[in-house]
Protein backbone atom coordinates (compact mmCIF):
# COMPACT_ATOMS: atom_id res chain seq x y z
CA UNK A 1 0.00 0.00 0.00
CA UNK A 2 1.23 3.45 -0.81
CA UNK A 3 0.82 6.73 1.01
CA UNK A 4 1.49 9.88 -0.99
CA UNK A 5 3.47 7.83 -3.46
CA UNK A 6 5.62 6.28 -0.75
CA UNK A 7 5.52 2.62 0.25
CA UNK A 8 4.93 1.82 3.90
CA UNK A 9 7.67 -0.77 3.89
CA UNK A 10 10.15 1.98 3.08
CA UNK A 11 9.17 4.16 5.98
CA UNK A 12 11.12 4.08 9.22
CA UNK A 13 9.70 2.51 12.33
CA UNK A 14 9.30 5.92 13.88
CA UNK A 15 7.38 7.34 10.92
CA UNK A 16 5.11 4.34 10.92
CA UNK A 17 4.48 4.75 14.61
CA UNK A 18 3.58 8.41 14.15
CA UNK A 19 1.15 7.43 11.44
CA UNK A 20 -0.28 4.72 13.65
CA UNK A 21 -0.75 7.28 16.39
CA UNK A 22 -2.98 9.25 14.06
CA UNK A 23 -5.01 6.12 13.36
CA UNK A 24 -3.33 4.83 10.23
CA UNK A 25 -4.17 1.15 10.18
CA UNK A 26 -1.80 0.26 7.36
CA UNK A 27 1.13 1.78 9.20
CA UNK A 28 0.30 -0.19 12.30
CA UNK A 29 -0.06 -3.35 10.25
CA UNK A 30 3.39 -2.77 8.78
CA UNK A 31 4.86 -2.35 12.25
CA UNK A 32 3.24 -5.57 13.34
CA UNK A 33 4.69 -7.42 10.38
CA UNK A 34 8.16 -6.09 11.14
CA UNK A 35 8.26 -6.97 14.80
CA UNK A 36 5.76 -9.69 15.52
CA UNK A 37 7.99 -12.61 14.57
CA UNK A 38 11.08 -11.14 16.19
CA UNK A 39 9.24 -10.52 19.39
CA UNK A 40 7.64 -13.92 19.26
CA UNK A 41 11.04 -15.58 19.11
CA UNK A 42 12.36 -13.26 21.78
CA UNK A 43 9.53 -14.16 24.11
CA UNK A 44 9.95 -17.76 23.17
CA UNK A 45 13.57 -17.70 24.31
CA UNK A 46 12.91 -15.61 27.33
CA UNK A 47 9.84 -17.48 28.51
CA UNK A 48 11.13 -21.01 28.66
CA UNK A 49 10.48 -22.06 25.11
CA UNK A 50 6.75 -21.83 25.57
CA UNK A 51 5.36 -20.99 22.16
CA UNK A 52 1.80 -20.37 23.27
CA UNK A 53 2.93 -18.14 26.05
CA UNK A 54 5.16 -16.28 23.62
CA UNK A 55 2.23 -15.86 21.25
CA UNK A 56 0.09 -14.51 24.05
CA UNK A 57 2.80 -12.11 25.08
CA UNK A 58 3.19 -10.81 21.55
CA UNK A 59 -0.53 -10.13 21.35
CA UNK A 60 -0.50 -8.50 24.77
CA UNK A 61 2.44 -6.36 23.79
CA UNK A 62 0.74 -5.03 20.66
CA UNK A 63 -2.44 -4.41 22.62
CA UNK A 64 -0.38 -2.24 24.94
CA UNK A 65 1.04 -0.52 21.91
CA UNK A 66 -2.48 0.27 20.69
CA UNK A 67 -3.64 1.68 23.99
CA UNK A 68 -0.44 3.53 24.84
CA UNK A 69 0.53 4.73 21.40
CA UNK A 70 0.50 8.31 22.63
CA UNK A 71 3.32 7.54 25.04
CA UNK A 72 5.77 7.07 22.23
CA UNK A 73 7.81 10.22 22.27
CA UNK A 74 9.43 11.92 19.37
CA UNK A 75 13.17 11.35 19.17
CA UNK A 76 13.03 7.91 20.71
CA UNK A 77 13.88 4.78 18.79
CA UNK A 78 10.89 2.56 18.25
CA UNK A 79 12.94 -0.64 18.42
CA UNK A 80 14.30 0.12 21.86
CA UNK A 81 10.91 1.32 23.03
CA UNK A 82 9.11 -1.83 22.03
CA UNK A 83 11.82 -4.03 23.47
CA UNK A 84 11.76 -2.14 26.73
CA UNK A 85 8.05 -3.00 26.93
CA UNK A 86 8.84 -6.60 26.10
CA UNK A 87 11.55 -6.73 28.75
CA UNK A 88 9.25 -5.36 31.38
CA UNK A 89 6.73 -8.03 30.48
CA UNK A 90 9.43 -10.67 30.84
CA UNK A 91 10.45 -9.30 34.21
CA UNK A 92 6.89 -9.55 35.38
CA UNK A 93 6.80 -13.11 34.14
CA UNK A 94 9.95 -14.00 36.01
CA UNK A 95 8.54 -12.61 39.18
CA UNK A 96 5.67 -14.94 38.92
CA UNK A 97 6.88 -17.76 41.13
CA UNK A 98 4.72 -20.50 39.84
CA UNK A 99 5.72 -19.82 36.29
CA UNK A 100 9.39 -19.75 37.18
CA UNK A 101 9.17 -23.01 39.08
CA UNK A 102 7.33 -24.68 36.26
CA UNK A 103 9.89 -23.42 33.79
CA UNK A 104 12.76 -24.70 35.92
CA UNK A 105 11.12 -28.07 36.17
CA UNK A 106 10.67 -28.29 32.43
CA UNK A 107 14.21 -27.19 31.79
CA UNK A 108 15.62 -29.70 34.25
CA UNK A 109 13.57 -32.40 32.65
CA UNK A 110 14.83 -31.43 29.24
CA UNK A 111 18.41 -31.38 30.38
CA UNK A 112 18.10 -34.75 32.04
CA UNK A 113 17.06 -36.31 28.77
CA UNK A 114 20.14 -35.07 27.02
CA UNK A 115 23.23 -37.23 27.10
CA UNK A 116 25.89 -34.66 26.49
CA UNK A 117 28.71 -37.11 26.16
CA UNK A 118 27.11 -39.18 23.42
CA UNK A 119 25.53 -36.40 21.45
CA UNK A 120 26.69 -35.78 17.95
CA UNK A 121 27.45 -32.35 16.58
CA UNK A 122 23.86 -31.54 15.73
CA UNK A 123 22.76 -32.66 19.11
CA UNK A 124 25.65 -30.80 20.63
CA UNK A 125 24.35 -27.57 19.24
CA UNK A 126 20.88 -28.19 20.58
CA UNK A 127 22.27 -29.30 23.87
CA UNK A 128 24.45 -26.27 24.03
CA UNK A 129 21.50 -23.97 23.48
CA UNK A 130 19.50 -25.77 26.11
CA UNK A 131 22.34 -25.53 28.55
CA UNK A 132 22.85 -21.94 27.64
CA UNK A 133 19.20 -21.19 28.32
CA UNK A 134 19.43 -23.00 31.60
CA UNK A 135 22.45 -21.01 32.62
CA UNK A 136 20.89 -17.75 31.56
CA UNK A 137 17.79 -18.53 33.60
CA UNK A 138 20.03 -18.65 36.65
CA UNK A 139 21.08 -15.09 36.08
CA UNK A 140 19.16 -12.15 37.28
CA UNK A 141 16.65 -10.74 34.84
CA UNK A 142 18.68 -7.67 33.93
CA UNK A 143 21.76 -9.66 32.90
CA UNK A 144 19.63 -12.16 31.06
CA UNK A 145 17.78 -9.49 29.11
CA UNK A 146 20.97 -7.65 28.34
CA UNK A 147 22.62 -10.81 27.07
CA UNK A 148 19.62 -11.73 24.94
CA UNK A 149 19.39 -8.32 23.40
CA UNK A 150 23.10 -8.26 22.69
CA UNK A 151 23.66 -11.73 21.24
CA UNK A 152 20.23 -12.84 20.09
CA UNK A 153 18.72 -9.61 18.86
CA UNK A 154 22.10 -8.08 17.99
CA UNK A 155 21.40 -4.74 19.58
CA UNK A 156 24.24 -2.30 20.06
CA UNK A 157 25.38 -1.29 23.52
CA UNK A 158 23.78 2.11 23.05
CA UNK A 159 20.44 0.69 22.00
CA UNK A 160 20.42 -1.68 24.95
CA UNK A 161 21.17 1.14 27.32
CA UNK A 162 18.27 3.12 25.86
CA UNK A 163 15.90 0.19 26.04
CA UNK A 164 16.84 -0.65 29.60
CA UNK A 165 17.26 2.99 30.60
CA UNK A 166 20.69 2.47 32.05
CA UNK A 167 24.20 3.62 31.22
CA UNK A 168 26.34 2.00 28.55
CA UNK A 169 28.92 1.12 31.19
CA UNK A 170 26.32 -0.87 33.08
CA UNK A 171 25.45 -2.77 29.92
CA UNK A 172 29.11 -3.58 29.26
CA UNK A 173 29.62 -4.74 32.80
CA UNK A 174 26.57 -7.01 32.68
CA UNK A 175 27.71 -8.55 29.40
CA UNK A 176 31.22 -9.19 30.67
CA UNK A 177 30.12 -10.92 33.84
CA UNK A 178 27.47 -12.93 32.00
CA UNK A 179 30.03 -14.15 29.52
CA UNK A 180 32.43 -15.01 32.31
CA UNK A 181 29.68 -16.91 34.13
CA UNK A 182 28.68 -18.83 31.01
CA UNK A 183 32.29 -19.71 30.37
CA UNK A 184 32.37 -21.37 33.74
CA UNK A 185 29.00 -23.11 33.41
CA UNK A 186 29.54 -24.45 29.90
CA UNK A 187 32.69 -26.41 30.71
CA UNK A 188 30.95 -29.61 29.64
CA UNK A 189 30.90 -28.41 26.05
CA UNK A 190 34.64 -28.00 25.76
CA UNK A 191 34.78 -30.29 22.75
CA UNK A 192 32.22 -28.21 21.00
CA UNK A 193 33.83 -24.99 22.04
CA UNK A 194 37.28 -26.10 20.94
CA UNK A 195 35.82 -27.15 17.60
CA UNK A 196 34.48 -23.69 17.14
CA UNK B 1 53.48 8.92 31.43
CA UNK B 2 51.94 5.60 32.27
CA UNK B 3 48.99 4.67 30.10
CA UNK B 4 46.11 3.67 32.43
CA UNK B 5 43.53 1.40 30.84
CA UNK B 6 39.99 1.85 32.03
CA UNK B 7 37.60 -1.00 32.56
CA UNK B 8 35.76 -1.47 29.32
CA UNK B 9 34.28 -4.93 28.77
CA UNK B 10 33.02 -3.98 25.34
CA UNK B 11 36.60 -3.46 24.32
CA UNK B 12 37.36 -6.89 25.74
CA UNK B 13 34.51 -8.36 23.76
CA UNK B 14 35.81 -6.67 20.66
CA UNK B 15 39.28 -8.04 21.27
CA UNK B 16 37.88 -11.54 21.69
CA UNK B 17 35.92 -11.25 18.49
CA UNK B 18 38.90 -10.22 16.40
CA UNK B 19 42.11 -11.46 18.02
CA UNK B 20 43.49 -14.45 19.83
CA UNK B 21 45.67 -13.85 22.85
CA UNK B 22 48.90 -14.24 20.90
CA UNK B 23 47.70 -11.64 18.41
CA UNK B 24 47.19 -9.00 21.03
CA UNK B 25 49.55 -6.10 21.42
CA UNK B 26 51.45 -5.91 24.70
CA UNK B 27 49.22 -3.12 26.07
CA UNK B 28 46.15 -5.14 25.06
CA UNK B 29 47.51 -8.19 26.85
CA UNK B 30 48.03 -6.07 29.92
CA UNK B 31 44.46 -4.88 29.66
CA UNK B 32 43.09 -8.43 29.24
CA UNK B 33 45.09 -9.87 32.07
CA UNK B 34 43.88 -7.08 34.29
CA UNK B 35 40.37 -8.51 34.09
CA UNK B 36 41.02 -12.20 33.40
CA UNK B 37 43.21 -14.56 35.36
CA UNK B 38 45.16 -16.08 32.48
CA UNK B 39 45.52 -16.27 28.71
CA UNK B 40 43.70 -19.63 28.83
CA UNK B 41 40.67 -18.00 30.34
CA UNK B 42 40.77 -15.47 27.57
CA UNK B 43 40.81 -18.22 24.99
CA UNK B 44 38.08 -20.13 26.77
CA UNK B 45 35.82 -17.10 26.92
CA UNK B 46 36.55 -16.44 23.30
CA UNK B 47 35.45 -19.98 22.40
CA UNK B 48 32.26 -19.58 24.45
CA UNK B 49 31.47 -16.34 22.72
CA UNK B 50 31.91 -17.91 19.31
CA UNK B 51 29.83 -20.91 20.29
CA UNK B 52 26.99 -18.63 21.43
CA UNK B 53 27.05 -16.69 18.19
CA UNK B 54 27.39 -19.87 16.13
CA UNK B 55 24.50 -21.69 17.68
CA UNK B 56 22.22 -18.72 17.60
CA UNK B 57 20.91 -19.70 14.18
CA UNK B 58 20.05 -23.17 15.41
CA UNK B 59 17.16 -21.90 17.44
CA UNK B 60 13.71 -22.67 16.27
CA UNK B 61 12.26 -19.75 14.34
CA UNK B 62 8.63 -19.12 15.10
CA UNK B 63 6.09 -17.17 13.14
CA UNK B 64 3.13 -15.42 14.61
CA UNK B 65 -0.28 -16.65 13.65
CA UNK B 66 -2.83 -14.74 11.60
CA UNK B 67 -5.28 -14.98 14.45
CA UNK B 68 -3.00 -12.93 16.67
CA UNK B 69 -2.66 -10.25 14.05
CA UNK B 70 -6.42 -10.17 13.47
CA UNK B 71 -7.03 -9.66 17.18
CA UNK B 72 -4.47 -6.88 17.36
CA UNK B 73 -5.83 -5.10 14.29
CA UNK B 74 -9.38 -5.33 15.65
CA UNK B 75 -8.21 -3.72 18.85
CA UNK B 76 -6.46 -1.02 16.85
CA UNK B 77 -9.61 -0.24 14.86
CA UNK B 78 -11.76 -0.15 17.96
CA UNK B 79 -9.35 2.13 19.76
CA UNK B 80 -9.03 4.57 16.91
CA UNK B 81 -12.75 4.57 16.21
CA UNK B 82 -13.38 5.50 19.79
CA UNK B 83 -10.79 8.23 20.00
CA UNK B 84 -10.63 9.36 16.43
CA UNK B 85 -11.80 12.89 17.07
CA UNK B 86 -10.76 13.21 20.66
CA UNK B 87 -7.12 12.24 20.56
CA UNK B 88 -5.23 15.46 21.06
CA UNK B 89 -2.00 13.66 20.51
CA UNK B 90 -3.24 12.36 17.18
CA UNK B 91 -4.38 15.86 16.23
CA UNK B 92 -1.03 17.27 17.24
CA UNK B 93 0.77 14.67 15.18
CA UNK B 94 -1.51 15.44 12.27
CA UNK B 95 -0.86 19.17 12.47
CA UNK B 96 2.81 18.96 13.36
CA UNK B 97 4.15 15.78 11.81
CA UNK B 98 7.75 15.14 12.75
CA UNK B 99 10.53 14.74 10.26
CA UNK B 100 9.08 17.39 7.99
CA UNK B 101 10.23 20.87 7.28
CA UNK B 102 8.23 23.70 8.76
CA UNK B 103 6.68 24.58 5.42
CA UNK B 104 5.36 21.06 5.00
CA UNK B 105 3.55 21.01 8.32
CA UNK B 106 -0.22 21.24 7.86
CA UNK B 107 -0.58 23.65 10.76
CA UNK B 108 1.71 26.15 9.07
CA UNK B 109 -0.02 25.68 5.75
CA UNK B 110 -3.42 26.29 7.30
CA UNK B 111 -2.12 29.38 9.06
CA UNK B 112 -0.82 30.76 5.78
CA UNK B 113 -4.14 30.03 4.10
CA UNK B 114 -6.06 31.77 6.87
CA UNK B 115 -3.74 34.78 6.65
CA UNK B 116 -4.28 35.01 2.89
CA UNK B 117 -8.05 34.84 3.31
CA UNK B 118 -7.98 37.48 6.04
CA UNK B 119 -5.74 39.72 3.98
CA UNK B 120 -8.00 39.34 0.97
CA UNK B 121 -10.98 40.23 3.09
CA UNK B 122 -9.28 43.37 4.35
CA UNK B 123 -8.25 44.41 0.85
CA UNK B 124 -11.73 43.75 -0.50
CA UNK B 125 -13.28 45.85 2.23
CA UNK B 126 -10.75 48.62 1.68
CA UNK B 127 -11.51 48.83 -2.04
CA UNK B 128 -15.25 49.02 -1.45
CA UNK B 129 -15.16 51.79 1.09
CA UNK B 130 -14.81 55.45 0.12
CA UNK B 131 -11.24 56.56 -0.36
CA UNK B 132 -10.37 58.44 2.71
CA UNK B 133 -6.72 58.65 3.38
CA UNK B 134 -7.13 61.25 6.07
CA UNK B 135 -9.30 59.58 8.57
CA UNK B 136 -8.24 61.92 11.30
CA UNK B 137 -8.87 65.07 9.31
CA UNK B 138 -10.82 67.64 11.21
CA UNK B 139 -13.29 69.15 8.85
CA UNK B 140 -14.86 72.49 9.61
CA UNK B 141 -18.43 72.16 10.67
CA UNK B 142 -20.77 73.77 8.23
CA UNK B 143 -24.27 74.62 9.19
CA UNK B 144 -26.94 75.38 6.73
CA UNK B 145 -29.55 77.76 7.75
CA UNK B 146 -32.74 78.08 5.85
CA UNK B 147 -34.43 81.28 6.24
CA UNK B 148 -38.14 81.63 6.34
CA UNK B 149 -39.86 82.80 3.22
CA UNK B 150 -39.91 86.51 3.08
CA UNK B 151 -43.46 86.71 1.99
CA UNK B 152 -45.50 88.19 4.76
CA UNK B 153 -42.59 87.97 7.11
CA UNK B 154 -44.14 90.75 9.05
CA UNK B 155 -47.04 88.50 9.81
CA UNK B 156 -45.51 85.10 10.16
CA UNK B 157 -42.04 84.90 11.45
CA UNK B 158 -40.14 81.96 12.84
CA UNK B 159 -42.92 79.47 13.03
CA UNK B 160 -41.91 76.21 14.52
CA UNK B 161 -44.04 73.22 15.04
CA UNK B 162 -42.60 69.99 16.22
CA UNK B 163 -45.76 68.09 16.86
CA UNK B 164 -46.83 65.60 14.31
CA UNK B 165 -50.40 65.27 15.36
CA UNK B 166 -52.19 68.16 16.84
CA UNK B 167 -55.64 68.10 18.29
CA UNK B 168 -57.69 71.01 19.34
CA UNK B 169 -59.24 69.90 22.52
CA UNK B 170 -62.46 71.34 23.80
CA UNK B 171 -62.61 72.88 27.17
CA UNK B 172 -64.55 70.67 29.44
CA UNK B 173 -66.52 73.43 31.03
CA UNK B 174 -68.55 75.40 28.52
CA UNK B 175 -69.24 79.00 29.16
CA UNK B 176 -72.83 79.47 30.19
CA UNK B 177 -73.35 83.13 30.48
CA UNK B 178 -71.89 86.23 29.06
CA UNK B 179 -70.89 87.36 32.51
CA UNK B 180 -68.75 84.34 33.14
CA UNK B 181 -65.12 85.12 32.42
CA UNK B 182 -63.46 83.24 29.67
CA UNK B 183 -61.65 80.19 30.79
CA UNK B 184 -57.96 80.01 30.42
CA UNK B 185 -56.66 76.78 29.09
CA UNK B 186 -53.50 75.75 30.78
CA UNK B 187 -50.46 74.93 28.83
CA UNK B 188 -48.97 71.52 29.39
CA UNK B 189 -45.22 70.98 29.49
CA UNK B 190 -45.38 69.44 26.06
CA UNK B 191 -46.95 72.61 24.66
CA UNK B 192 -45.66 73.84 21.36
CA UNK B 193 -46.62 77.31 20.53
CA UNK B 194 -47.30 78.73 17.13
CA UNK B 195 -45.06 81.57 18.00
CA UNK B 196 -42.19 79.18 17.88
CA UNK B 197 -42.90 78.26 14.33
CA UNK B 198 -39.91 79.14 12.28
CA UNK B 199 -38.43 78.41 8.93
CA UNK B 200 -38.15 74.72 9.76
CA UNK B 201 -41.88 74.48 9.81
CA UNK B 202 -42.69 72.32 6.86
CA UNK B 203 -46.09 73.10 5.50
CA UNK B 204 -45.85 70.22 3.11
CA UNK B 205 -45.85 67.83 5.97
CA UNK B 206 -49.02 65.84 6.10
CA UNK B 207 -49.59 66.48 9.76
CA UNK B 208 -49.00 70.15 9.47
CA UNK B 209 -51.25 70.29 6.48
CA UNK B 210 -54.03 68.76 8.47
CA UNK B 211 -53.39 71.17 11.26
CA UNK B 212 -53.65 74.13 8.96
CA UNK B 213 -56.86 72.81 7.49
CA UNK B 214 -58.32 72.28 10.89
CA UNK B 215 -57.32 75.75 11.99
CA UNK B 216 -58.78 77.23 8.86
CA UNK B 217 -62.05 75.48 9.44
CA UNK B 218 -62.10 76.67 13.00
CA UNK B 219 -61.37 80.13 11.79
CA UNK B 220 -64.35 80.02 9.46
CA UNK B 221 -66.57 78.82 12.22
CA UNK B 222 -65.47 81.60 14.49
CA UNK B 223 -66.06 84.09 11.72
CA UNK B 224 -69.59 82.77 11.32
CA UNK B 225 -70.17 83.09 15.02
CA UNK B 226 -68.90 86.63 14.94
CA UNK B 227 -71.30 87.49 12.18
CA UNK B 228 -74.17 85.92 14.05
CA UNK B 229 -73.29 87.89 17.12
CA UNK B 230 -73.18 91.13 15.19
CA UNK B 231 -76.52 90.31 13.61
CA UNK B 232 -77.93 89.55 17.02
CA UNK B 233 -76.64 92.82 18.40
CA UNK B 234 -78.31 94.67 15.56
CA UNK B 235 -81.56 92.86 16.26
CA UNK B 236 -81.21 93.69 19.95
CA UNK B 237 -80.67 97.33 19.23
CA UNK B 238 -83.66 97.34 16.94
CA UNK B 239 -85.72 95.68 19.57
CA UNK B 240 -84.59 98.14 22.20
CA UNK B 241 -85.48 100.99 19.91
CA UNK B 242 -88.86 99.48 19.42
CA UNK B 243 -89.21 99.00 23.17
CA UNK B 244 -88.43 102.60 23.67
CA UNK B 245 -91.20 103.36 21.30
CA UNK B 246 -93.55 100.73 22.68
CA UNK B 247 -92.89 99.65 26.24
CA UNK B 248 -95.60 97.02 26.17
CA UNK B 249 -93.58 94.83 23.88
CA UNK B 250 -91.39 92.09 25.15
CA UNK B 251 -87.97 93.12 26.25
CA UNK B 252 -84.95 91.10 25.29
CA UNK B 253 -82.12 90.99 27.67
CA UNK B 254 -78.86 92.05 26.33
CA UNK B 255 -77.16 89.08 27.77
CA UNK B 256 -79.41 86.65 26.06
CA UNK B 257 -78.78 88.21 22.73
CA UNK B 258 -75.19 89.13 23.21
CA UNK B 259 -73.95 85.88 24.54
CA UNK B 260 -75.87 82.93 23.34
CA UNK B 261 -74.70 79.81 25.11
CA UNK B 262 -72.98 77.36 22.95
CA UNK B 263 -74.60 74.03 23.32
CA UNK B 264 -72.58 70.93 23.45
CA UNK B 265 -73.70 69.88 20.01
CA UNK B 266 -72.79 73.24 18.60
CA UNK B 267 -69.20 72.86 19.56
CA UNK B 268 -67.01 72.28 16.64
CA UNK B 269 -65.21 69.05 16.71
CA UNK B 270 -63.24 67.88 13.81
CA UNK B 271 -62.36 64.30 13.34
CA UNK B 272 -59.88 63.18 10.82
CA UNK B 273 -60.10 59.97 8.98
CA UNK B 274 -56.91 58.67 10.48
CA UNK B 275 -57.10 57.41 14.00
CA UNK B 276 -55.55 59.47 16.72
CA UNK B 277 -56.17 62.66 14.80
CA UNK B 278 -58.65 64.69 16.69
CA UNK B 279 -59.13 68.38 16.49
CA UNK B 280 -61.54 69.92 18.90
CA UNK B 281 -62.17 73.56 19.40
CA UNK B 282 -62.22 75.03 22.83
CA UNK B 283 -65.55 75.12 24.45
CA UNK B 284 -66.09 78.83 24.62
CA UNK B 285 -68.87 81.25 24.11
CA UNK B 286 -69.14 83.66 21.25
CA UNK B 287 -68.25 86.59 23.36
CA UNK B 288 -65.19 84.77 24.55
CA UNK B 289 -63.78 84.49 21.14
CA UNK B 290 -62.54 87.98 21.19
CA UNK B 291 -61.26 87.82 24.70
CA UNK B 292 -60.03 84.29 24.73
CA UNK B 293 -56.49 84.15 23.62
CA UNK B 294 -55.65 80.55 24.10
CA UNK B 295 -56.60 77.47 22.17
CA UNK B 296 -55.52 74.12 23.27
CA UNK B 297 -54.25 71.58 20.81
CA UNK B 298 -53.72 68.05 21.88
CA UNK B 299 -52.09 65.14 20.19
CA UNK B 300 -53.11 61.64 21.03
CA UNK B 301 -51.37 61.59 24.32
CA UNK B 302 -49.91 65.04 24.66
CA UNK B 303 -51.88 68.16 24.80
CA UNK B 304 -50.39 70.98 22.90
CA UNK B 305 -51.45 74.49 23.11
CA UNK B 306 -51.27 77.12 20.48
CA UNK B 307 -51.34 80.42 22.10
CA UNK B 308 -52.75 83.05 19.86
CA UNK B 309 -51.57 85.58 22.31
CA UNK B 310 -48.04 84.39 21.92
CA UNK B 311 -48.45 84.43 18.21
CA UNK B 312 -49.39 88.00 18.24
CA UNK B 313 -47.28 89.44 20.95
CA UNK B 314 -43.88 88.93 22.28
CA UNK B 315 -42.07 86.49 20.03
CA UNK B 316 -42.17 88.07 16.64
CA UNK B 317 -45.50 86.53 16.05
CA UNK B 318 -48.09 87.11 13.47
CA UNK B 319 -50.33 89.82 14.54
CA UNK B 320 -52.76 90.54 17.21
CA UNK B 321 -55.07 87.60 17.11
CA UNK B 322 -57.84 88.53 19.40
CA UNK B 323 -60.79 87.68 17.31
CA UNK B 324 -61.90 85.38 14.61
CA UNK B 325 -60.98 87.74 11.84
CA UNK B 326 -57.42 87.93 12.88
CA UNK B 327 -57.23 84.22 13.28
CA UNK B 328 -58.72 83.76 9.85
CA UNK B 329 -56.10 86.10 8.55
CA UNK B 330 -53.39 83.98 10.04
CA UNK B 331 -54.76 80.89 8.49
CA UNK B 332 -55.09 82.57 5.17
CA UNK B 333 -51.44 83.40 5.30
CA UNK B 334 -50.56 79.92 6.36
CA UNK B 335 -52.55 78.51 3.53
CA UNK B 336 -50.91 80.86 1.11
CA UNK B 337 -47.55 79.79 2.33
CA UNK B 338 -48.55 76.20 2.02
Amino acid sequence: MRLFGKAYNKLSDEDLMHLAQSGNESAFSELYDRYADRLLNYFFKMLWKDKEMAEDYVQELFMKLVKNAGQFQEGRTFKTWIYSIANNMCKNAYRHHEVVERANTELNHSLETVDFQRADVEHDHNSFRLKLDQCLSKLDENKQITFRMRYDEEYSIKEISEALTCSEGTVKSRLFYTLKFLNTELKGFEHLLKKE
Amino acid sequence: MKNEFTYDPEDLESLMMHKSFIELYPEERTFVLKHLSSPDEYESMRSTLFAILETKGDDEVLSSTEGTKANVMDAFRAENKKEKWFSLNGLFILLFPPNRSWIQKPAFQMAIFAAVIFGGFLIFNGSNSEPDNQLAELKPKTTTETKAPKADSAVIDNIEVEAEEITVEANETPAETIDKPAQTIETTPETIEISNLDANFDLRDETNEKTVKALKKESNRLADLQENREAAEEDTSLAMDAQDKDESKTTLTTGDLASPVLEQDTQTTLFFTEPNYNLTTPDIAINEISSSKTFKFTETDVAQTISTETISAEKRAVTEVSNADDLAKVFTLLEAAY
